[in-house]
């Protein structure tokens, strides 16, 4: 018998909420600890319960399903359920294990769910691991955007943020630690040169 | 001109409630299949330029609200205040429909819950004023600096491109925000012989 998941289901409509949770009721070996009704109930919880599954709806009052998914550790797998689907990218995969539109059908849920088998937590490790010429999904306010590995200059802190600077000459403000970069970011070209500064070094004209 | 299309987010958050309905209240599940089939309706008959009544945008919009009602449940809540005298007023179609959904979608990311959304029309010296109040904020351009705009203004700007083709210079459309609502006015003044 394969492991049973223990998921949280977040949506701020009840209807929806009941409406993935009699799906889930099918599937034995997740089990539905709880449901969450707004972004900051979601975050609560997975920090209380440590489930191994989030099933996240994108647009919710307060902080949104990117909000969150920025906050929490990496160890939870997340599947976006919406009705939106201008996000739904090739590259989602980077942060989410899945991407199910609304209303979800059966067989897709299936799909998701075998995914969490297929999937092995190590791998998500090593995509956690970024090459160079990878772009990164972000949340930029309040729409998603790309970023380019390969066009980061530099990166400086800013408090819970950094501060990204790109070759196009705009900043953008990151919720992810430097330490999160640090880490993250391929160690070929990234230089952490300061307790605030990482520099990519193809960047890098002359050392004073 | 611009035709209105319904939203497609619209359209497949409304299935869903539906589907969920189904097994709990199946005369809500009924009911909402009706409102969402006489609002396609009134998206397919009304045509470009083409005035109506602005009773029957009213109605429309009732029916929109009943479907984010049973979707939301308690957490909008939707008034309506209308002068009978602006019922026969002249409007295109699908005027006032994409502010009612902008203040549902900005509502529901700005307002604490319940949303509550209030439409208003009144007549006065031959102007027709409409309002859509919602109990959000208002979504700063560039909120902390962060680089994108909140909200795109496409909406706004849209309705401002069909007032200023039907009404040139005869209409107005204005934001504020006061007591804790974002407001959004459109008054058109009508020529005597209307």
């Amino acid at each position: 018998m394969s492991k049973i998941y223990q998921a949280l289901v977040v949506d701020d409509e009840r209807l929806a909420r009941n409406d993935l949770r009699l799906f889930l009721n099918n599937h034995k070996n997740i089990e539905v600890l709880v449901k969450a009704t707004n972004g900051q109930d979601a975050l609560d919880m997975i920090k209380e319960l440590e489930p191994d599954l989030v099933f996240l709806d994108i647009q919710m009052p307060g902080m949104d399903g990117f909000d969150i998914l920025e906050q929490i550790s990496s160890d939870v797998r997340v599947i976006f359920v919406t009705a939106f689907d201008e996000f739904a990218l090739p590259a989602f995969e980077v942060i989410a294990l899945d991407y199910l539109l609304k209303p979800v059908s059966a067989d897709r849920l299936q799909q998701s769910i075998e995914r969490l088998e297929l999937i092995p937590n190590d791998m998500e490790d090593d995509l956690r691991e970024l090459e160079y010429h990878d772009r990164l999904l972000l949340k930029l306010d309040t729409s998603l955007g790309f970023l380019k590995i390969s066009t980061i200059i530099c990166i400086t802190s800013a408090g819970d943020y950094s501060e990204v600077l790109c070759t196009n000459k705009k900043k953008v403000l990151v919720h992810k630690s430097m330490a999160e970069w640090e880490t993250r970011l391929p160690h070929t070209f990234f230089n952490r040169i300061h307790r605030t500064t990482i520099v990519n070094m193809e960047f890098v004209d002359r050392l004073e | 001109m611009l035709r209105y299309q319904l939203n497609p987010h619209f359209l497949f958050n409304s299935l869903n409630s539906i589907r969920a309905l189904i097994l709990e209240d199946q005369t809500k599940a009924r009911d909402m299949v009706t409102e969402l089939a006489e609002l396609l309706r009134y998206s397919l008959v009304s045509k470009n330029n083409g005035d109506v009544p602005f009773s029957e945008e009213i109605t429309a919009i009732q029916h929109y609200f009943a479907i984010e009602e049973k979707r939301y449940e308690e957490n909008l809540q939707v008034s309506f205040e209308i002068d009978p005298l602006a019922e026969e007023y002249p409007i295109p179609s699908f005027l006032v429909h994409p502010l009612v959904e902008n203040a549902v979608k900005y509502g529901m990311k700005t307002s604490g819950m319940p949303l509550k959304i209030k439409i208003q029309a009144k007549v006065k010296d031959n102007e027709l004023s409409i309002f859509v109040r919602n109990s959000g904020t208002w979504l700063s351009d560039d909120a902390e600096g962060r680089g994108r705009p909140a909200g795109t203004g496409t909406g706004l700007k849209n309705v401002r491109e069909r007032l200023e083709n039907r009404f040139p210079g005869k209409y107005d459309l204005t934001t504020s925000e006061e007591n804790g609502c974002v407001i959004i006015k459109i008054s058109i003044s009508r020529d005597v012989e209307g």
